[in-house]
């Protein structure tokens, strides 16, 4: 998959004008251009509640739907999670347990699991990143501890874009970028509420695999996941954190 | 006699060609309500075979014409502008899935018909590594907010009725990654199953290439795809 396109790390709002310059023309790219409505549809925030407990952000690009178990119950904490999106925390029960994702409709089918300690009242999010074609796939656990005191908004970026080992990003506004490596996570960025402009690029190349404008509400936690693949497909999406 | 050779190796023009679309006529099919779809796939979709009737005979085919298929059908339908973006010879594995995004993200186009595998089971493709690929076409085209229909793959016989086992297995795993997906299946190949209980014969084949489908099977899978996009 990695270096079929001769441009890399392309992001999805970077997608289309690299595809016209590249493409200039070919009657392919002119359709693009003419036709392609105005930008992609990265950004668009995802499911979330305000429960607290855990939630999974899935970012395998080949990766099916996975449903959410709890080792201390058997009952399903979240049902068909999809690539770039989640289904916002789901309650879960104090104390050590193994979360276990596994392929949707196929509770035998394990793909991953985390270990957790919960003392009822945290939330986390399970980063679910990697490829079944690659060098396989993984959770990470993630905390979500927001700053307590937001006086306009706070963002942090979850770096899950397979073959991108780390990336430089950013909000505007905020004091300045920050490196977040493959299955992690950055640390919380003040900025002031509004429009903002949020970018990752590749800390290898420089390349620009991401930039969307999202609305931040006034005392607001965000996490931007940014799934896919480098150099296939990238997508960024805003869920707000408890 | 018909000798045609398929047109296994593709050239930019024809992929251009191929997805090429009346813009215009997109933007006002859009404001309709009608939608754009878009017809993802290999020669199949694009139509090889297009236009011969049942009967004649057919042991290869060299020239891909000029796009046809299921997608003129549906459109001259009424089901708003339909996009044939069907690549001969293209396999899903080296070819269709990074071409995916391409033609998808950043477009206008409402709902993607996806159909390719064909050239996956020439080479033999593992069914773990087309399960996958098809998984990312999914994937990227419902986080672009596309629909997606998938469709099963007609069942090669005659000539080349040796791939049959392996398109069969395909389409198990689009059935399954359908259910999976939440997807809609456009079941092609259950279609021409029950239609030739004798798939050595089928009427809708031509035959004895048996890769790509005549007239007969182009309306056939176009009442299945028909039926899957609710047009």
């Amino acid at each position: 998959m990695k270096g079929v396109f001769s441009v890399s790390d392309r992001g999805s709002y970077v997608r289309q004008s690299r595809a016209v310059q590249v493409c200039t023309g070919v009657m392919l790219s002119a359709w693009l251009a003419a036709c392609g409505g105005g930008g992609g549809s990265a950004g668009s925030g995802g499911g979330s509640d305000s429960a607290t407990g855990v939630r999974v952000l899935h970012a395998v690009i080949d990766g099916a739907p996975v449903d959410v178990f709890s080792s201390s119950g058997s009952a399903v904490l979240a049902s068909k999670v999809f690539f770039a999106d989640s289904k916002g925390y789901s309650n879960l029960p104090s104390g050590a347990q193994t979360i276990r994702l596994t392929r949707a409709l196929d509770q035998g089918n394990e793909v991953a699991s985390v270990s957790v300690t919960s003392s009822g009242d945290d939330s986390f999010s399970i980063l679910y990143y990697g490829s079944f074609n690659g060098a396989g796939v993984r959770a990470k656990l993630l905390e979500d501890v927001a700053p307590t005191d937001i006086s306009g908004a706070a963002v942090r970026f979850v770096n899950g874009l397979t073959g991108a080992s780390t990336l430089l990003v950013n909000a505007s506004g905020s004091a300045g970028a920050q490196q977040v490596t493959l299955g992690e996570a950055s640390d919380y960025m003040m900025v002031a509420a509004g429009d903002v402009r949020l970018t990752a690029n590749s800390a290898a190349g420089g390349g620009a695999v991401l930039s969307m404008t999202e609305s931040l509400e006034q005392g607001g936690a965000y996490t931007v996941l940014v799934a896919g693949e480098a150099g296939y497909y990238t997508k960024g999406v805003v869920f707000r954190d408890r | 006699m018909r000798n045609r050779l398929m047109l296994m190796t593709v050239g930019v023009s024809a992929v251009v060609g191929l997805a090429r679309v009346d813009c215009a006529r997109a933007q006002d099919a859009k404001a309709g309500g009608q939608g754009h779809i878009l017809a993802f796939g290999d020669s199949i979709t694009y139509g090889v075979g297009d236009g011969e009737n049942p009967g004649d005979y057919v042991d290869e085919i060299t020239d891909a014409g000029e796009p046809r298929g299921y997608p003129l059908r549906l459109s001259a339908s009424g089901a708003g502008v339909v996009s044939n973006a069907g690549n001969p010879g293209e396999e899903l594995l080296r070819g269709g899935m990074q071409r995916f995004p391409d033609v998808v993200v950043g477009t206008d186009v409402d709902m993607v018909v996806f159909m390719e595998g064909v050239n996956d089971a020439v080479q033999r493709a593992e069914a773990t590594e087309y399960r996958t690929a098809v998984q990312r076409v999914i994937n990227v085209a419902r986080a672009e907010g596309k629909t997606i229909v998938l469709s099963t793959l007609p069942p090669p016989t005659a000539i080349h009725g040796s791939l049959a086992p392996y398109t069969n297995l395909y389409s198990s795993i689009v059935r399954d990654l359908a259910v999976l997906n939440d997807a809609t299946v456009a079941d092609v190949e259950q279609k021409f199953l029950t239609a030739c209980p004798d798939m050595t014969t089928c009427s809708l084949y031509n035959l004895p290439e048996g890769l790509h489908p005549n007239t007969a099977g182009y309306d056939a899978i176009t009442e299945v795809i028909k039926a899957a996009v609710g047009k």
